[in-house]
């Protein structure tokens, strides 16, 4: 059977009555987080701005596990989640038949949320963390521009005597939007493959996770459709027939034949510039990336303390390298828990993309119910000083970060004008079901 | 019946657990079962393992709210209820795992081991019945 029919039956089977099933066979569970955030910025940064927005943190996912028969163990789970990110428009993160093959290992077919970094997997489920997202600087678009591919999983789990221990591999594919210059740039992962290892305890967890990727996308053609690039070229057109128009008519007699040679060679100069900086990004570009991730997570009874250390190599694509990462410390008193963290992102090796940025942030959690929890987040972010491009771009002038903020760059020098530092305030309340 | 189970329940809440001094572990009179160790216990209950001793179960729970289900997480999975949702949540939500049978109330819970010999359940010593079988009691 293909994949696709697979997964057609898997749905077909979702789809049916729930009262057709005994109530065991058909499990529904859901999650969802509604919040509020803002900046002290006019500018946009990551999904808000001064007049707040409730679209960063807003989601709704529901999940359905349907498993025919007891005595098989195959299940068939779909879990839709609608994000206000992107408005509202529903997306099946996971959607696999899953088959236990043996007591410790697991295959899944299908949709699958690729477990890059620590929470990547459960980053939509507000519960199982402290703050109201995890760190953006890692777990963002800008570092990780997909979450689920098409493909399948092989998942080792081992009980040891007083702990355990889990392998993971993965291999897919999937269309992907990367957000790079304020554009939605659209691609392809044409293939994927990974591993993670993990070891833990009932309180402590050890992971280590790698990723290797192909990346295909049309940068040149998302980048010039732009009304700006759009304008720009317009601007050149007219700039250079009113020059030649002007260079004509004083060629004969009526005006100045120097002063109008200058004003053509300096439209030409800058047709040239603009030419040049699109010659960085090429059509059709195909690239790879990698993903490494080391962390470690202590869940005590009252004491959490997370760290991550995040590396992503990339090249034949003008997206920067990176090195991301975040500590947490979290203690709780009964039904709250107040947390400290720090994160950062390094991008380097591009002459186009600068998002280094670091932020600290102080929140609290609620615990309103067991399945229930209220979260404030403040949190200050410092944009990272300018970088120096490669010695053969034709851009000379310093690259300046942009940090998570959402603004088309200028076109001739590819920096945004963006506050070098902003506080960003968020509350949220999260569930499940 | 329910009532009687919202009464135990809402005095539990009262004496915040001293309601119910033990919790036993029960399988259906008719099982092949006959004794679980607390490891075992533990991870059935946190969805690691579908046997015992090489012998498929179905582990049944009572409601996240149920005292009685608050109790057992505490003695034999050493989880509060805040952890138990991080915990389940985590599971169910990343494709880790399915989560167990659940029933609202103790008399469920003896109904279901009653029907089916390969549940395996927990109640408190007023609803234990000559149905049912202890497998170890949770002081």
């Amino acid at each position: 059977m293909s994949l696709q029919k697979l997964l057609a039956v898997g749905v077909l089977v979702l789809t049916l009555p729930v009262s057709a099933f005994a109530a065991s066979k058909l499990k529904v569970n859901g999650f969802t987080t509604a919040g509020f955030s803002a900046t002290d910025t006019k500018e946009s940064y990551a999904f808000a701005d001064e007049d707040g927005s409730f679209s960063e943190s807003t989601i709704m996912g529901i999940q359905m596990r349907f498993s025919p028969n007891k005595t098989v163990p195959i299940s068939f789970v779909t879990q839709f989640i609608a994000r206000a990110r992107t408005d509202w428009d529903m997306s099946a993160d996971w959607a696999y038949v899953g088959w236990q093959a043996t007591d410790s290992l697991a295959v899944n077919i299908g949709r699958i949320k690729v477990p890059i970094f620590m929470i990547s997997e459960a980053y939509d489920v507000g519960v199982t963390y402290p703050w109201i997202n995890p760190p953006e600087e890692i777990y963002g678009f800008a570092n990780v521009p997909f979450t689920s591919i098409t493909g399948m999983s092989f998942d080792y789990n081992y009980d040891l005597d007083e702990s355990w221990a889990r392998a993971q591999f993965y291999i897919g594919r999937d269309n992907i939007k990367i957000p790079a210059l304020g554009l939605l740039v659209e691609g392809e992962i044409t293939q994927l493959a990974g591993f993670t290892l993990s070891w833990g305890t009932d309180e402590l967890e050890i992971r280590f996770a790698a990723v290797g990727v192909k990346v295909k996308m049309d940068l040149l053609d998302v980048l010039f459709g732009t009304p700006q690039a759009q304008a720009a070229n317009a601007d050149l057109g007219n700039d250079m027939i009113s020059a030649l128009a002007t260079l004509s008519l004083a060629n004969a007699g009526f005006g100045d034949p120097v002063a109008a040679a200058t004003d053509l060679g300096a439209v030409i100069a800058s047709a040239a510039q603009f030419e040049q900086v699109f010659s960085l990004i090429e059509n059709g570009l195909e690239g790879d990336a990698g993903f490494f991730s080391l962390s470690g997570r202590y869940n005590g009874d009252r004491l959490l303390l997370m760290a991550e250390i995040g590396k992503r190599p990339v090249s034949g694509i003008p997206f920067p390298d990176t090195v991301s990462g975040f500590v947490t410390m979290g203690y709780r008193f009964g039904k709250w828990m107040p947390h400290l963290t720090y994160s950062s992102l390094d991008t380097s090796g591009s002459d186009l993309v600068n998002q280094s940025q670091s932020a600290g942030m102080i929140g609290v959690r609620y615990d309103i119910q067991p399945w229930a929890a209220l979260k404030l987040d403040i949190q200050h972010i410092e944009l990272d000083d300018a970088q120096y491009r490669s010695a053969d771009s034709p851009l000379t002038t310093p690259l300046t970060s942009s940090g998570l903020f959402n603004q088309f760059p200028d076109l001739t020098t590819f920096t945004a004008d963006v506050p070098q530092s902003l506080n960003k305030i968020n509350i949220a309340i999260t569930m499940v079901f | 019946m329910k009532y009687k189970a919202l009464t135990a329940g809402f005095l539990s809440f009262l004496l915040s657990g001293f309601v119910f001094a033990e919790v036993m572990v029960v399988v259906s009179a008719k099982s092949e079962i006959t004794s679980v160790d607390s490891k075992t216990l533990k991870k059935l209950y946190l969805g690691k393992t579908k046997k015992i001793g090489g012998v498929a179960v179905n582990a049944i729970n009572l409601l996240d709210t149920h005292p009685l289900k608050i109790e057992f997480d505490e003695k034999a999975l050493k989880k509060d209820p805040g952890k138990m949702t991080a915990y389940w949540s985590n599971m169910i939500f990343t494709g880790k795992g399915a989560p167990l049978d659940q029933v609202d109330t103790e008399e469920e819970m003896l109904n279901a081991l009653r029907k089916d010999k390969l549940s395996i359940g927990y109640m408190s010593a007023d609803t234990i019945s000559e149905k049912v079988k202890v497998l170890i009691t949770l002081p």
